[in-house]
């Protein structure tokens, strides 16, 4: 719902920006369309229409420039990034929705692991605007600290101004997560498995799931008094030992290898909390200054 | 000579901004055309254009009935009833409002829908007025009412249906005939607290009363075996052995038996439910078939 509400929000901008040159157009009418199918909740079908549009041989080069910055924002609304991409890169140099186009490409080049590209993008922008150059600055930094490249973080962060209302609180968290990255301890595997060996369930809990370790303390730690006691009346060689002893040590041996698992999903967890703050961060800035 | 070049360009650029405003390209045509092409996707949109054009209300009614069709031919009843909720019926020709709110209930019925499909025949039979044709919904009328389990008021609606049909009257009486038959024995319903109940108090008898003797007799061996293992290790002195695995495999086993008897209570009156109103549709619909 969000998302649509978005999707129209911005359709009307940028129709009353067009409706400016070529009042009452067909095209215009067109467009209206286009907004009426996403009011419908049919963004899917607002794009297939679009480029409809697109293929036909008599628009011009603003019409086509509205229609792939329109198809890539409903893209873009919908998550489908590469495709959003792909149509905001057209926006011609004209346009004056094509520093906004570049830097949402740039976005979601950043969001889909595609740095350089990205970077080559934001290559792309001159202006001889400081919050525009700001604004470069500050989603190359992010994109430095989604790649842990810290150095580059650094440099990149003296770079843009924050005297600037869109920057200011988002340049401070992004700051806030660097920190946050330099001083997060990973959990190691090794010392987890190692834990669990000596404390059964312990490497789960040091690896912060303190439930799962608990389950697994009970249930080795019952199989093991089972078999202790089968041990006692039966004698070593019992098959009834033998049997409880095998559950017994598979159990025991699954929850170290777990526990060095879990130890390395936590820090795979941890990086992906961050990279999605920052991801929402960087967004943040290109919202407040292109809407 | 150049004012009447002047006024002609105007003439001329009026008359194409006009008949392209009016009628772009004539979408409802260009929809009907990849209707006989089958991609009905496609046409939905450029009904949806010329829906959006249409300022007068049958017109529009009409395209959404063109509309719901392509989503009936894709098999997408919940997406057809959802544009037929667009459209407005009351004080349309009768055959118009007929259309709309027949093809809702119909749309409704196969989406499952049946209390918005009964709810659709109400409003049918409220605002056509001609009896005629809204005796022609008495077959649909019946086999929702069916689908309610309302089974007396379907029984009641399919005599009145049958007595309708133009047909010879050996022919009408042998299908009243089999209805009267079909309806004196409706399916018995097993009540799931019932089920569970029995399963609280004997482990596998909610399934056997559910009608799975095998599955209840089976379930009442695995709780037994559970139980008696329990029990023969504590005898033995095998009290950890006898407790932690005994009651583990009770417990499995008990709770797993109360959810496999929900599970099938339901499957059994679904088919029994299914079987019989199937029946009911192959005696109404002998010679008839459902549009």
């Amino acid at each position: 719902m969000k998302s649509v509400c978005t999707s129209v929000f911005i359709l009307l901008i940028t129709f009353s920006a067009f409706s400016q040159s070529e009042t009452d157009s067909v095209f215009f009418r067109e467009l209206a369309f286009m907004q009426h199918l996403v009011r419908l909740n049919k963004s899917g079908e607002a794009i297939q229409y679009g480029k409809h549009l697109l293929n036909a041989s008599d628009i011009s080069q603003p019409e086509r420039d509205t229609l792939n910055y329109t198809i890539g924002w409903l893209y873009y609304t919908q998550k489908e990034l590469g495709n959003s991409s792909a149509y905001l890169l057209q926006v011609s140099r004209n346009s004056t929705a094509y520093l906004k186009s570049v830097f949402f490409s740039a976005y979601n080049y950043i969001y889909l692991g595609r740095y350089q590209v990205a970077d080559s993008l934001l290559d792309l922008i001159y202006s001889d605007d400081e919050l525009v150059n700001s604004l470069k600055s500050f989603e190359r930094s992010g994109s430095s600290l989604l790649q842990r490249d810290f150095d580059n973080f650094r440099s990149q962060s003296l770079l843009y101004s924050r005297q600037y209302f869109a920057l200011e609180k988002q340049a401070d968290q992004l700051d806030h997560y660097y920190q946050g990255l330099i001083n997060y301890k990973p959990k190691s595997p090794g010392l987890a498995a190692l834990m669990s060996g000596l404390i059964p369930g312990s490497g789960k809990i040091y690896a912060g799931k303190t439930g799962e370790g608990i389950a697994a303390f009970l249930v080795v730690t019952a199989l093991s008094l089972i078999t202790y006691e089968n041990y006692r009346k039966d004698g070593l060689t019992n098959y009834k030992t033998l049997f409880f002893g095998g559950i017994t040590g598979i159990y025991y041996i699954g929850n170290i290898l777990g526990s060095a698992a879990t130890a390395r999903v936590k820090n795979k967890e941890f990086n992906y909390e961050m990279d999605q703050r920052i991801l929402f961060d960087i967004h943040i800035p290109l919202r407040t200054i292109f809407n | 000579m150049k004012w009447i070049n002047g006024s002609y360009s105007i003439f001329i650029s009026l008359f194409v901004l006009f008949s392209i405003s009016a009628n772009p390209s004539n979408p409802e045509k260009k929809g009907d055309s990849l209707v006989q092409l089958e991609r009905y996707r496609e046409a939905l949109i450029f009904y949806e254009r010329q829906i959006f054009d249409s300022r007068e209300k049958p017109v529009i009614t009409r395209l959404l009935l063109k509309k719901a069709q392509c989503l009936k031919l894709t098999g997408m009843y919940a997406e057809a009833l959802d544009e037929l909720k667009r459209a407005s019926y009351a004080g349309f020709s009768d055959s118009l409002s007929f259309e709309v709110l027949y093809e809702s209930a119909l749309c409704a019925w196969l989406s499952s829908q049946f209390d918005e499909a009964a709810a659709r025949i109400k409003m049918l039979q409220h605002f056509v007025k001609d009896t005629v044709m809204v005796k022609r919904s008495l077959l649909l009328e019946t086999l929702i009412l069916a689908e309610q389990l309302k089974w007396e008021e379907s029984h009641a609606k399919a005599v009145v249906y049958i007595q309708s049909l133009q047909i010879p009257e050996r022919e009408q009486e042998k299908m009243l005939l089999a209805l009267e038959k079909q309806f004196q024995s409706p399916p018995k319903l097993k009540k799931e607290n019932t089920g569970r109940w029995l399963n609280y108090l004997v482990p596998g008898s909610g399934q056997v009363y559910a009608g799975y003797p095998a599955g209840g007799i089976m379930s009442f061996a695995l709780n037994a075996t559970s139980l008696a293992f329990g029990v023969l290790m504590i005898i033995n002195g095998y009290y950890l052995t006898g407790y932690i695995i005994g009651t583990g495999l009770l417990q499995k086993f008990y709770f797993g038996g109360l959810r496999r008897t929900e599970y099938l209570v339901q499957k059994t009156n679904y088919l029994r439910i299914r079987k019989f109103n199937d029946e009911i549709k192959e005696i109404l619909m002998t010679d008839v078939k459902i549009e």
